[in-house]
């Protein structure tokens, strides 16, 4: 009988808790996302996980259902992420001509609609179209608006990041500006930043190789190219891979290790095809072929000029046996 | 409007810092969360706390199909749980089942324990099926021990269609012995010299009718013996003739024999056959029927479980703006579904 009444008072004093309790925790609840906006979301979602595993073709598939999702609702706001995240994936397939349409389409609804979470992200992706396209002076006026002592207020470190690694990248192409000061800027706002990315890193260990080849320390750009690597492979970033051999390979030639640098650009060629990037294979093959001609091999230099016009021809489907190489 | 913070007469809690506020606010959340878990966790047991309760021991071979968690019906109504599940030193599996008070009087001697079987999509739980009994038996005591007996299980189940298969395939393959026994080319010779022998037989009847036989030539024809004698050298050709003729129907006639005893060996087969065939499609067809109502709850399950993903969703977005989990979770200031910006060249 006491077993009944103790255990009748703890149920009684536990609901009597729960129900006084219950009455704090009566908060509005997040309201759920419309069906087509989850959606929308969805396909984006998967758009940039694809996205980071350079499978591009499936990314810009991805993006463009959201972008019609997002057209079928008006959401200005999903319209110019789905265009922006268009614009990078044909950017990363050198398609500058559509990645410009894109972006223009993305300028065109933030102006309208006043967004201000966008305009800078929209200036480095055409600062990074404009250092594509080679048009040096465009990349430098949009970079130096985000790279003043003082940025503009609300940017975010993510952009003063990404201008820092394309006018890095511009001062290696263009003769006029001083490559040192900037990878020390890019280092120091590394150091700045709470919690760096692994791309962040990998990227300032490719510039630093670089800049060391081109003051003649091989041996230290070698393990500062292998770091970066290191990384890449760690976060499986395709593209990344294949653009870090190539540029070893380039600084391997300069120094005129020629067979290390052709292992280079066979590996880079390999990243290349795997991700069927006509462009990036076109360029390690132009690279390969300079190898051989300073290697004066007659036989390996016919071979990969044939390789260089079956890769040119756009409507080839057996350039992806380059891999027999 | 005046600042509750510096209105000496605002209730003090509006004094106190927000950080204070928002501990507090958390406090009772997680106090109710723990109260709302513990309730959850005892929902099971609680649920019958004041029922009286007999106990009775279950002894079976294998506790395939049950476990703690299963409940015990009583003619089809939940009346009692299993407390445990031991083995004996005879290395029998013992069940306590504690049974309500409210039940007892259905259990008599006659009671019988089986395993509840599991459906194929989990729709109904196992559990121990105890019928009730005569009234004029006597009662089941407390404490008493009873035999369960073993349910259909899926084992089962997976072990009758093997064997329904096994059964089908080995009536086709008597069928095809069957077929195969029929020798197409041997029938079609034996047809082909019964064919010529009708022939024959079919001359030799129309030289009868036209009077060019021996009774013909007896009547009307005055060479009798001229006659005769070559009716009698036509009659010798024609045994001659017969005789090769039988000769070529031998070996159709010896097929025809093994022909014939492999049809009547099938044959006597063939009704014990008809019927596992039969048994065979009764028992798919039930099988098909079980699992077409199983199929039948998949959407609404499909449903449910979507409503209760969003549910979850709702809560633990809910739970992330709630202290301490709120100073925990740092808020995501990327922007969404937004590729971080690329650099150029890679």
């Amino acid at each position: 009988m006491n077993k009944k009444l103790f255990r009748t008072g703890g149920l009684v004093a536990l609901l009597l808790i729960a129900t006084f309790t219950g009455g704090c925790v009566q908060a509005p609840q997040p309201l759920q996302e419309p069906l087509p906006v989850y959606i929308a979301e969805v396909n984006m979602a998967q758009g940039i996980t694809a996205f980071q595993y350079s499978n591009y073709g499936l990314a810009q598939q991805k993006f463009l259902n959201a972008l019609a999702i997002y057209r079928g609702i008006d959401d200005p706001d999903g319209l110019v992420r789905a265009c922006i995240n268009l614009s990078e994936t044909l950017l990363s397939q050198d398609r500058t001509k559509e990645a410009v349409t894109f972006l223009d389409m993305a300028r065109y609804i933030t102006e309208r609609e006043n967004f201000s979470q966008y305009p800078a992200r929209i200036d480095i992706v055409a600062s990074s179209i404009a250092i594509a396209e080679n048009r040096l002076q465009d990349a430098l006026t949009i970079l130096n608006k985000y790279l003043r002592p003082v940025a503009p207020e609300g940017t975010e470190n993510e952009i003063i990041a990404a201008a820092l690694q394309n006018m890095v990248y511009l001062a290696f192409l263009s003769e006029d500006i001083a490559v040192e000061p900037w990878i020390e800027r890019y280092a120091r706002s590394l150091k700045e930043t709470e919690n760096v990315s692994p791309s962040s890193l990998a990227r300032l260990y490719r510039f630093q190789g670089m800049l060391l080849q081109s003051q003649g320390s091989s041996e230290k750009s070698d393990g500062y190219f292998a770091d970066a690597l290191k990384i890449y492979r760690e976060t499986l970033s395709r593209g990344s891979i294949a653009a870090t051999h190539t540029e070893w390979a380039r600084a391997l030639i300069e120094q005129n290790r020629l067979q290390v640098a052709e292992d280079r650009l066979k590996r880079a060629l390999a990243v290349r095809t795997e991700m069927r990037d006509r462009n990036g294979c076109l360029e390690v093959l132009q690279l390969l072929l300079e190898v051989r001609i300073r290697r004066g091999d007659k036989a390996g230099e016919e071979e990969v000029r044939q390789w260089l016009a079956e890769v040119s021809n756009p409507a080839s489907i057996s350039w992806p046996g380059i891999l027999n190489f | 409007m005046k600042n509750p913070k510096n209105n000496p007469d605002s209730h003090y809690i509006h004094r106190m810092p927000y950080s204070f506020q928002e501990r507090v606010v958390g406090t009772f959340i997680l106090l109710a969360m723990i109260i709302l878990l513990g309730l959850l966790l005892a929902t099971g047991k609680t649920k019958y706390l004041f029922e009286d309760r007999i106990t009775l021991y279950g002894v079976l071979p294998s506790a395939q199909g049950i476990s703690q968690d299963n409940t015990i019906r009583v003619a089809g109504i939940e009346g009692g749980y299993i407390s445990s599940i031991d083995i004996s030193p005879q290395n029998e599996v013992i069940v306590t089942m504690r049974i309500f008070k409210r039940f007892h009087r259905l259990l008599r001697e006659d009671s019988v324990a089986s395993i509840r079987s599991h459906s194929l999509f989990g729709g109904a739980s196992g559990g121990i099926e105890l019928t009730a009994g005569s009234p004029d038996k006597p009662l089941l005591q407390d404490q008493a021990k009873i035999a369960i007996l073993a349910g259909f299980s899926m084992d089962e189940l997976t072990t009758t269609i093997e064997r329904t298969l096994r059964d089908v395939q080995q009536t086709i393959a008597e069928l095809s012995a069957i077929v195969t026994a029929l020798h197409p080319e041997r029938f079609s010779s034996a047809v082909e010299d019964m064919g010529r022998f009708a022939g024959n037989l079919q001359e030799i009847s129309g030289r009868l009718a036209g009077g060019g036989g021996l009774l013909g030539a007896a009547i009307y024809n005055d060479a009798l013996q001229k006659d005769f004698q070559e009716g009698i050298s036509s009659l010798w050709r024609m045994t001659k003739e017969m005789e090769a003729r039988l000769r070529q129907l031998e070996p159709a006639l010896e097929g025809t024999e093994g022909l014939s005893g492999s049809i009547q060996q099938t044959l006597e087969n063939f009704p014990a056959l008809i019927k596992e065939l039969k048994q065979t499609v009764v028992q798919v067809n039930s099988m098909l029927m079980v699992l077409d109502s199983e199929v039948q709850q998949l959407p609404d399950l499909v449903a449910r479980v979507r409503l209760l993903i969003d549910d979850s969703d709702r809560t633990l977005r809910a739970a992330q703006r709630i202290w301490p989990l709120s100073r925990g979770i740092s808020k995501s200031t990327e922007q969404p579904y937004l590729i971080t910006p690329q650099p150029a060249h890679e």
